[in-house]
């Protein structure tokens, strides 16, 4: 006896299930929109601006003849009143006012000049990205002399990491005179300031882990970054607000480039940015010392750790302690390999025991990005499973520099409230989306330096695509210092088949 | 445990909510993914910018559900006018055709390229009634037509469907 198919509606009905959930958007696709209506928007009051100005110039132009038709003083005795009217200024959007190329974002005056403005984007994204090959998109005009590019995340990204604002400043050449994007949004100092050290540099944004880099450099000298911060803003997809005080080290002054960027999570990428020309006063040595390389990380002291340190060190004098013992003796080299910290991380700290392998790696000079996961997951037939993509940073400089565990990077299972970085307090209220099926949460709220959980909360059902998800957690027991949130779920194929983790102060 | 959200912006809230779900259905119906997120991206950056972000919308998740469902079919258009130009491709070139579907390795394939293989406007009802679980009169909304015309689609899409998995089996 043969079991007759089921119903053709309910196996439709099971296969666009599955094929959803095979489908993953691209992440970051809120950013993209916010640009490209920012974009839409600036284009439009472009239009708008330069619609009134053509009515204004058109009364000039016609109402005095009328005046004079009409029996009063005519202006037809100076006939520049009525044939030379004055040249229509640059619309009042970002960037407006850039006529020379001493107002230039970029490119300084007597470096290249560009006829093609995607050649003009192309050189920006080279010299103060640090992007030679990223991809530019076409640009877009606008009125007379103005347009648009976008400068991508990576090639066939899809992906905008920022929107170039252009101006053709002698009839032939174009500049670009400011960068802007949704996610990274500079307030202060304004366009053309003049500013000197400490430079306090307020805006909002958001990124992966809220990380926003602040740095300013000589339009002259791109590559050499003079002053840096580093700032925690939102971590999640909208933007809070940041404030960065940046110390310069000692510069002749001039024309500089004032640049907000999120850190990615993902190498060799162009991230989001905003950017704008200031002048920078003349200034001696700094008490902060000497001119630093980019990208450069900390809260105010270059070579700061720039993450929410989480794991294995509790802070820089126990990295620093390691090294020490390591640089003698030669012990616990596995601190030198971000795959192995990354698998004993999940394996030995967390306690996911099934998760014994290295998925796949990316790993930078100050960060690396390590799937972990199970070489095959049972009755899936596929290779090895991949359960996160552990976050790590080099806990100091140089290539003895252990590394520590600063976050996941996150899809199918997020957690976005607390704030990475954040300073809580028991209960906690934890957050975030996930996409899933028939999933089972646990949140557990952890402390380096202690083998066991300080709280944990389970096994709350929960599923669906993109699905908020909230839960309180209360623990006891926590010191001052790091905190360590990981959500997990898992239970059809292996125990733990997602996690996410984020780091608080307590 | 509670299943809750605070509401933040009306665009990152109708993002939030509604961004993946439009994807895949896009991606259903074109085959495509990367075709899928420009009709879907360019739907929100109209939405948000002909209502005043979102504010003077009543039930944006429904405007947002018909501009997804013409820039798909306005993507279908335009896939038909190149194929015309260029024989050498057909007019679901990029997605699982006839013959995928033969060695298709699974019931999720063998079901998702026959749906493929039916007419655009039974696929669009029956994506948006089986994957969206929309009422008719949702539907009707989504894909500009009468109540009447999705019964019909429905039910003739439907019944290719069935034939179109009987001949496979």
């Amino acid at each position: 006896m043969t079991t007759p198919p089921p119903p053709v509606e309910d196996r439709l009905r099971r296969a666009l299930a599955t094929e959803a959930f095979r489908t993953q958007p691209t992440p970051g696709s809120l950013d993209t929109i916010r640009t490209r209506v920012g974009t839409a928007r600036r284009r439009r009051r472009a239009a708008a601006a330069g619609l009134v100005l053509t009515t204004l110039v058109a009364a000039a132009v016609v109402l005095p003849r009328l005046a004079g038709r009409d029996g009063g003083v005519s202006t037809d005795d100076n006939p520049a009143a009525t044939t030379q009217p004055t040249p229509a200024p640059g619309p009042t959007t970002p960037g407006g006012g850039v006529t020379t190329d001493e107002d230039a974002l970029w490119p300084a005056p007597g470096g290249p000049r560009f006829t093609d403005p995607e050649d003009a984007a192309r050189s920006f994204a080279g010299a103060v990205l640090g992007a030679s090959d990223a991809e530019v998109s076409a640009f877009r005009p606008g009125e007379t002399g103005t347009g648009e590019v976008d400068v991508f995340t990576r090639p066939g990204s899809g992906r905008v990491a920022g929107t170039l604002d252009m101006r053709r400043i002698d009839g032939n050449h174009w500049v670009v005179a400011e960068a802007v994007s949704a996610a990274v949004v500079l307030e202060n100092p304004a366009a053309g300031a003049t500013v000197s050290s400490p430079v306090t540099v307020t805006g909002s944004g958001h990124g992966y882990e809220g990380t926003i880099v602040v740095d300013l450099r000589l339009r002259s000298a791109p590559g050499t970054v003079v002053g840096s911060e580093a700032v925690i803003a939102g971590s999640g997809v909208d933007n809070a607000p940041f404030r960065a005080e940046v110390t310069l080290a000692s510069s002749p002054g001039g024309a500089g480039i004032l640049l907000a960027r999120t850190d990615s999570g993902e190498g060799g990428t162009v991230t989001d940015f905003a950017a704008r020309r200031v002048v920078v006063r003349s200034a001696g040595p700094s008490s902060s010392g000497t001119v630093v390389s980019p990208p450069t990380t900390g809260t105010g002291q270059p070579g700061a750790f720039a993450h929410q340190p989480l794991w294995p060190f509790a802070s820089q004098a126990e990295a620093d302690a390691w090294r020490a013992v390591y640089q003698a003796q030669g012990s616990q080299p596995w601190h030198l390999d971000p795959g192995q910290t990354a698998i004993s991380f999940a394996h030995d700290y967390l306690g996911f025991t099934e998760i014994d392998t290295v998925t796949s790696q990316e790993v930078g000079a100050t960060d690396a990005w390590i799937g972990v996961g199970a070489a095959q997951a049972p009755g899936d037939a596929g290779g090895p499973y991949r359960v996160a993509i552990v976050h790590l940073a080099r806990y100091g400089a140089g290539a003895d520099a252990p590394w520590e565990v600063v976050g996941t990077r996150d899809t199918d299972l997020t957690l976005d409230t607390p704030r990475y970085g954040s300073t809580v307090s028991s209960p906690i209220q934890v957050g975030g989306v996930i996409t899933g099926v028939d999933e089972s949460l646990r949140i557990q709220v952890r402390q380096p330096g202690s083998s066991q959980p300080l709280g944990e909360t389970c096994c709350q059902p929960a599923g669906g695509v993109d699905t908020p998800w909230s839960a309180t957690v209360s623990y006891t027991g926590a010191g001052d210092g790091p905190l360590l949130i990981v959500v997990s779920t898992g239970g059809h194929l292996l125990d733990v088949e997602r996690f996410a983790i984020t780091g608080v102060r307590h | 445990m509670t299943m809750t959200k605070a509401p933040v912006d009306p665009l990152a809230d109708l993002h939030r909510q509604e961004y993946d779900a439009m994807v895949r259905l896009a991606t259903v119906v074109l085959g495509d993914r990367g075709q899928a997120e420009e009709v879907v991206q360019d739907a929100f950056v109209r939405l948000q910018l002909r209502w005043r972000g979102l504010r003077g919308l009543e039930r944006p998740p429904a405007y947002l559900r018909r501009m997804v469902v013409n820039g798909c079919r306005s993507q279908l258009r335009r896939r038909t006018v190149r194929d015309h130009h260029d024989a050498r491709r057909t007019v679901v070139a990029t997605v699982t055709g006839p013959e995928p579907a033969a060695v298709a390795r699974d019931e999720h394939e063998r079901v998702i390229a026959a749906l493929r293989l039916l007419p655009d406007r039974q696929r669009e009802a029956l994506v948006l009634r089986y994957y969206l679980d929309l009422p008719e009169a949702e539907i009707a909304a989504a894909m500009a037509v009468s109540a009447g015309s999705v019964k019909t689609h429905l039910h003739r899409g439907v019944a290719a469907l069935a034939h179109l998995l009987e001949d496979d089996r």
